[in-house]
């Protein structure tokens, strides 16, 4: 029974052996997979888990094994499994030994025995057969845990064959685990540059960090190579190892003895970033009219408007970390999107400077061959400036109440638009609201127009001003305005005024000279002319015998110098038109300006009619005739008509020649009225300022009046200088003495001014005294100049009127031979007619003298000069078909008697319209009342009432006060009152109140009631506004009376504004964009020269600038 | 067949032309008569033909110039008042310029230019030249020297150049060229018209002594040389007068006459 138990306990002991051997391969196995590759690190559980999960494997083993053999391998157990194996009855074996160990009572000890015996005797088998189930159950757990434990051992076998190392390390970290445990937490092993791409072929540092350890593992393997490894001798935890050129991709990583390992990593040569293109495109804002621009490759230094965007489009042959626009300071101002081969973005730059390219790779590379920085320029959008170069300053409006002006505007992008502005300041300070002419510019950078500011319907009077600026718009979307100085125009004083239509016939005459000059050189070109195509016409006449002989070209010579011929007299014709539009212009402004007067008004009215007889229907007729005989190609009837042409030509060469003085004179005349009215102006006002002086107003005010007026009678006395010297150049040395004296009393009361304001502050009864003297001196200065005027007016009458009654009596002399003629030719011979032929034509001859010694003696303005033209017309006409009837040519089958007495008619005919033009100039044959009385009368009103407005406007510029005021008041009330009587007359007139006057009795009311307003002592700017509205009406009432006598059938009707041609704004040429070419001086240089030069000056650079030279 | 009237004319002037004469040449041998008859101062017989004749055709022109005569006659012997009953109910224009001469004695000038002007569209322009000229030298003479100027004009209307041209040489001052020219000038003019050439050219040698610078000098010079170059002996006085005229005044209304008048007598010289 022991033997069979001993034999069981081996066995399980075998079986316990068996499964712990297998639970230590499994162990094995487990170690080296759950270690990995890289073995154990330090600090890590795993080996000793393993080693725990062994030895508890192995206790629950031991447990087994006690357990298995005090319960599975008892006695008990033991010898049922016996008593099976020897096929024993149950409990035979077990009763023996129950037996043995102690009998019951009344067992026989011997039959104990025996049955002793004979069961141990029945147990023959072996001991290893006597084991029965146990043993073989065991034998089986030992088959199978040996079995295990060699499968498992197998694998592990396998494994450490697989990877000795990795698994000497899992295996060798079981044998330590506590160690392992328990090791030190070291810092991780770092390998630098990490995963990274290298410049291909470039040297590659790796740098190795490994702190707490001796030495490192450096493992790599190129691609295509053997997996190596190097073990780096650590410093202070660091190591290098440098890879000579990096070609292919290398992967590597770091272990340390320790276990530490770092991740593999992988070093990727690659080949550097290159530029595969760039392009940058600049969109401009909408409002600069530029087109986008875009450049390639290199790109220029920009000059940008504000606004503009800009774009960039780059590629590049690998794609690219980073691309961006650093500034100057080296930060980012721009970022671009970067992305499949290159990179792509738009920005508005916001501020000039340089700008550098970063553009980087992944690995920070910068790209080869990237673009150059930019650099930007940003232009703002300036404000558009305008300025007025003419007249560039303050001055005087000229008499046409049109004021020329030239304003230059520029914008460095584009102008909209141009508006003038101007308004009205009165001579009272009352402020007008402001008008604004506008003009489309359409986006032009610079323009140069030339608007005139026509204030002649602004009823402006002296003492007014207008104040004026002009203003642009620029096209940006802010819309700029820009905006010039303001500038002032004076409407001119009367005497200004009257001075200015002075110069302004002075300028007339001297363009009738160059006329003159010009008739005479059309003259003599026509006449030379004629001649040549007489020339011509007789050498085609000789050679049209010739087969093909080439007569058309020469016509068509003739006839092209004909019509150059009839050119330039057309421009003669229309510049003698101009100038008298220009005359006409100038009537009516004066009417407007309240500062014309009888004597002017009349001698524009001989002007006017002197220009009107100037080219007469004999010069009309023969021009017309020219055309038609041009037109035609007629060679025989440009002849004539050229010898037509040429001898109405020189008449009106003559009578140009003769008009030259009348001219003269009026711009004489026009200075002499000028002077007075400056002269009694300055009387009016020292008169004035000795009341103030009397009544101690403001002393100090008046000492500065009496300075400036000083001022004034100083200047009048030089231009009193000058128009003694004008009248010494006429002749005229009667009225120069006057004028002489004239000069003598402005230059005493300047003096006396002068003294005046001297003494304003110290003795207030002698500057008074003083002043009244000036005054005294002024009002003598302006009577010598009146009569001056007056006596030489009445030389001049003399000399027409004598020139008249000569012309009669010379063309009665003329009839009487005429006739005396005409009675010898009756009966005349041939050779006798020949003579009479020349007789006759002698005296047409004598005509045309007649008719120019007339035109000198008159100077020019004949009364009814048209008259008399016509009738020496018509006489000269029947002189030549007397010729004509003498050269045996009917005239309207009349014999040459006949005719010759038509001639003697006409020569009488010529000498009665010399005789009524002498009684006309004589005044007997002025018109009494009626329609031009009543015009006149009106117009003449309305030259007071303007003076009255004037006086009042004078007076407002004194500030006078007290009984100064009240005293010029009452005087200008009597002249108001006057104008009022005046009014009131009329009303009661027939021819009034039968014409377009319906409302003179308000007229006259309201005259009276503004005399009445002054009367009261007060001058308000109701009142002078009353009295401009009343000055108004009167002129448009002599107007109306005037338009009604020219054409008193024709009912006026009012009709609509027609399209018209509107001056344009023409923009300036690309090459003047930004500036003109020649740059036109500015404001204040021009001011600094006259106004005519200063307008030449202007006109000279716009020729240049326009590129005519 | 002839009207009474003129028959009784012709009878009163027992001057009945023989045989069956137009009208015009009764007209012009009534007018001739007339003249004679004014000439010898024979007014009432004037007078009667006058009457006979205007009670027979008021309107017809020859009794217009008789009537004219007989004023003008009138007027020249101062009988003013005898003559404004002749011209009373004469319309024509030859009675018309009596009428203004009556009424430029009465001192009425601007009426009776009027009146002279207002006649010269009826006149035959030969003759109307001198009514024109009259007026003009009424427009320059002082009143007062108006009737004198009227009963000239008057005169010489009447046939009497001579004596109407002595009657303005009288009234000249030497001393006012402004009225002594244009009269002598007048009266030479008429003095010629009247057939005394003699008496002409007496008062242009004296215009020309005693106002050389007046502009009636410039034609009565012409006329002077005219009148004088139509002679041998006078032709070189004459020439010296148109040289003188033509540098004195070349460009006036006669220069070219003057001219022609100078190239003739030298062509005849």
């Amino acid at each position: 029974m022991a033997a069979v138990r001993r034999r069981l306990t081996a066995l399980l002991a075998t079986v316990a052996c068996a499964w712990l051997g297998a639970g230590a391969a499994l162990v094995l196995a487990m170690a080296w997979w759950v270690a990995g590759v890289d073995g154990w690190r330090e600090g890590s559980t795993g080996p000793l888990v393993l080693d725990l999960l062994l030895l508890a494997a192995s206790l629950a083993g031991a447990l087994g094994v006690t357990l298995v053999t005090r319960r599975r391998l008892s006695q008990l157990r033991v010898a049922e499994a016996m008593e099976a194996a020897a096929r024993l009855p149950a409990g035979s074996v077990r009763g023996a030994l129950e037996l043995a160990r102690s009998l019951p009572p009344g067992v026989s000890p011997a039959l104990a025995r025996k049955a002793g015996a004979d069961a141990y005797g029945a147990l023959t088998a072996s001991d290893a057969d006597l084991g029965g189930s146990l043993a073989r159950g065991l034998a089986r757990w030992r088959r199978w845990g040996v079995g295990f434990a060699l499968a498992a051992a197998a694998v592990a076998a396998a494994l450490a064959a697989l990877s000795p190392p990795r698994a000497a390390a899992a295996w060798g970290g079981l044998l330590r685990p506590v160690s392992l445990a328990s090791a030190p937490d070291l810092v991780p092993v770092e390998v630098r540059p990490g995963t990274v791409e290298v410049p291909r072929g470039s040297r590659v540092e790796v740098v190795v960090l490994a702190p707490g350890r001796a030495v490192a593992y450096l493992e790599w393997q190129a691609a295509g190579d053997v997996a190596l490894r190097d073990t780096l001798s650590l410093s202070d935890g660091a190591a290098t190892r440098t890879f000579e050129s990096v070609s292919v991709p290398v992967d590597y990583r770091v272990s340390t003895p320790d276990g530490a390992v770092t991740p593999r990593h992988r070093l990727v040569p690659v080949d550097p970033v290159f530029m595969a293109g760039f392009t940058l495109e600049v969109t401009y804002p909408p409002h600069t009219g530029i087109p986008p621009a875009a450049y390639g490759g290199s790109v220029p230094p920009l000059v940008l408007p504000e606004g503009s965007r800009v774009e960039v489009d780059g590629a590049t042959t690998r794609p690219l970390d980073r691309a961006a626009l650093l500034d100057a300071r080296g930060e980012e101002s721009v970022r671009f999107a970067v992305g499949g081969g290159g990179f792509t973005g738009a920005w508005r730059p916001l501020a000039s400077g340089t700008f550098r390219w970063r553009l980087l790779d992944a690995g920070g590379d910068g790209v080869v061959g990237g673009p150059d920085p930019l650099e930007l320029t940003l232009v703002p959008d300036s404000a558009p400036t305008v300025t007025v170069p003419s007249p560039g300053a303050d001055t005087i409006l000229p008499l046409s109440m049109a004021q020329p002006l030239v304003v230059q505007a520029r914008d460095d992008f584009g102008l909209a638009r141009l508006e003038l502005v101007a308004y009205r300041v009165t001579a009272s300070g009352v402020v007008g609201e402001p008008t604004v002419q506008g003009v489309e510019l359409g986006g032009a950078r610079a323009v140069l127009v030339r608007p005139v500011l026509d204030l002649a319907s602004w009823g402006l009077l002296p003492g007014d001003e207008v104040r004026y600026f002009a203003r642009v718009r620029d096209n940006g979307l802010e819309g700029r305005w820009g905006r010039s100085r303001e500038f002032a125009l004076q409407v001119p004083r009367v005497a200004d005024a009257r001075r200015d239509a002075g110069d302004h016939l002075d300028s007339v005459a001297r363009r009738m000279e160059d006329l003159a000059s010009e008739a005479e050189r059309q003259a003599q070109a026509t006449r030379d002319l004629g001649r040549r195509v007489e020339g011509a016409a007789a050498s085609r006449r000789g050679r049209e015998t010739l087969p093909g002989a080439p007569g058309e070209t020469a016509a068509y010579g003739e006839r092209e110098e004909a019509r150059h011929a009839l050119e330039r007299q057309e421009a003669l014709a229309a510049a003698l038109e101009g100038i008298r539009s220009e005359l006409d212009a100038l009537a009516r402004a004066m009417e407007d300006a309240a500062a014309s007067d009888p004597g002017l008004a009349a001698d524009l009215r001989d002007l006017q009619r002197i220009l009107e007889s100037l080219s007469g229907d004999g010069l009309d007729a023969a021009l017309t005739e020219l055309t038609r005989a041009v037109q035609r190609q007629d060679a025989n009837g440009t002849r004539r008509s050229l010898e037509t042409l040429a001898g109405e030509q020189e008449a009106v060469l003559r009578r140009l020649e003769t008009s030259l003085e009348r001219f003269q004179r009026a711009a004489v005349d026009q200075d002499f009225r000028s002077s007075q009215t400056e002269a009694e102006a300055l009387a009016r006002a020292e008169r004035a300022v000795a009341d103030a002086l009397r009544d101690g107003d403001r002393p100090e005010l008046r000492a500065r009046q009496q300075e400036q007026l000083a001022g004034e009678a100083l200047e009048l006395d030089a231009r009193l200088r000058q128009l003694e010297e004008r009248l010494a150049r006429l002749g005229e040395a009667r009225a120069a003495e006057k004028v002489s004296g004239a000069r003598q009393e402005a230059r005493r009361g300047a003096e006396g001014m002068a003294r005046s304001g001297e003494e304003a502050g110290r003795d207030r009864g002698a500057s008074a005294d003083a002043a009244d003297r000036a005054a005294g001196r002024m009002e003598e200065a302006g009577r010598q100049l009146a009569e001056a005027q007056e006596e030489m007016a009445e030389a001049r009458h003399e000399a027409s009127l004598r020139a008249l009654r000569r012309a009669a009596d010379e063309a009665l002399a003329l009839a009487r031979r005429q006739a005396a003629l005409g009675e010898g030719m009756g009966a005349a011979t041939p050779q006798a007619q020949t003579s009479l032929r020349g007789d006759v034509a002698a005296l047409g001859q004598g005509v045309r003298n007649l008719l120019q010694a007339l035109h000198a003696g008159t100077g020019g303005a004949l009364p009814q000069g048209h008259e008399v033209a016509a009738r020496a017309g018509r006489a000269l006409e029947a002189l030549e078909q007397t010729v004509q009837a003498l050269e045996g040519r009917r005239i309207g089958a009349t014999a040459p008697q006949a005719v010759s007495v038509r001639a003697v008619a006409a020569l009488n005919d010529l000498a009665l319209s010399a005789m009524a033009g002498a009684e006309a100039m004589s005044g007997s044959g002025e018109g009494g009342e009626g329609e031009q009385d009543v015009r006149q009368r009106v117009e003449e009103m309305a030259q007071q009432q303007g003076d009255l407005v004037n006086q009042a406007g004078e007076l407002t510029a004194l500030q006078l006060g007290g009984d100064a005021l009240g005293e010029q008041l009452r005087r200008l009330a009597q002249g108001q009152e006057s104008v009022a009587r005046e009014l009131d007359d009329l009303a009661g007139q027939r021819d009034a109140q039968e014409r377009s006057l319906a409302d003179v009795e308000a007229l006259a009311a309201e005259a009276q009631a503004l005399a009445d307003a002054l009367a009261t002592g007060r001058l308000t700017p109701e009142t002078l506004q009353r009295q401009e509205r009343l000055f108004h009406r009167l002129l448009d009432a002599g107007r109306g009376l005037r338009n009604e006598s020219q054409d008193p059938s024709t009912e006026r009707e009012s009709q609509a504004a027609g399209t018209f041609a509107r001056p344009e704004a023409l923009p300036l040429r690309e090459d003047q964009l930004g500036g003109l070419r020649y740059r036109v001086p500015g404001p204040e240089e021009l001011q600094a020269l006259p106004p005519a030069l200063r307008q030449m000056v202007i006109q000279y650079f716009e020729r240049l600038n326009r590129g005519g030279g | 067949m002839r009207a009474a009237g003129v028959v009784l004319a012709l009878a009163i002037l027992g001057a009945l032309p023989d045989g069956a004469a137009g009208q015009e040449r009764e007209t012009g041998g009534l007018l001739g008569r007339a003249r004679a008859l004014v000439a010898a101062d024979s007014l009432d017989a004037a007078r009667a033909l006058v009457e006979a004749l205007r009670a027979d055709a008021p309107d017809a022109p020859v009794v217009d110039e008789l009537i004219a005569l007989l004023a003008a006659a009138l007027l020249g012997r101062g009988e003013p008042a005898a003559a404004a009953r002749v011209l009373e109910g004469a319309s024509g224009p030859a009675s018309g310029v009596q009428l203004g001469h009556l009424l430029i004695a009465q001192g009425d000038l601007t009426a009776g230019s009027q009146l002279l002007l207002g006649a010269v569209p009826g006149l035959e322009p030969a003759r109307a030249t001198t009514v024109i000229q009259f007026v003009a030298l009424v427009g320059r003479v002082l009143p007062e020297a108006a009737p004198l100027l009227a009963r000239a004009g008057a005169l010489a209307a009447a046939g009497r150049g001579g004596e109407a041209s002595r009657v303005l040489e009288g009234a000249v001052d030497p001393g006012d060229p402004e009225m002594g020219a244009p009269f002598l000038a007048q009266g030479a003019r008429w003095a010629e018209e009247a057939g005394e050439a003699d008496e002409a050219t007496r008062l242009r040698e004296r215009l020309l002594a005693d106002f050389p610078g007046a502009p009636e000098a410039e034609e009565g010079a012409l006329a002077l040389a005219r009148a004088l170059g139509g002679t041998p002996e006078g032709r070189g006085r004459a020439v010296a007068l148109l040289e003188a005229l033509l540098e004195r005044a070349p460009g006036s209304a006669v220069a070219p006459d003057a001219r022609r008048e100078l190239e003739r007598l030298r062509g005849g010289a």
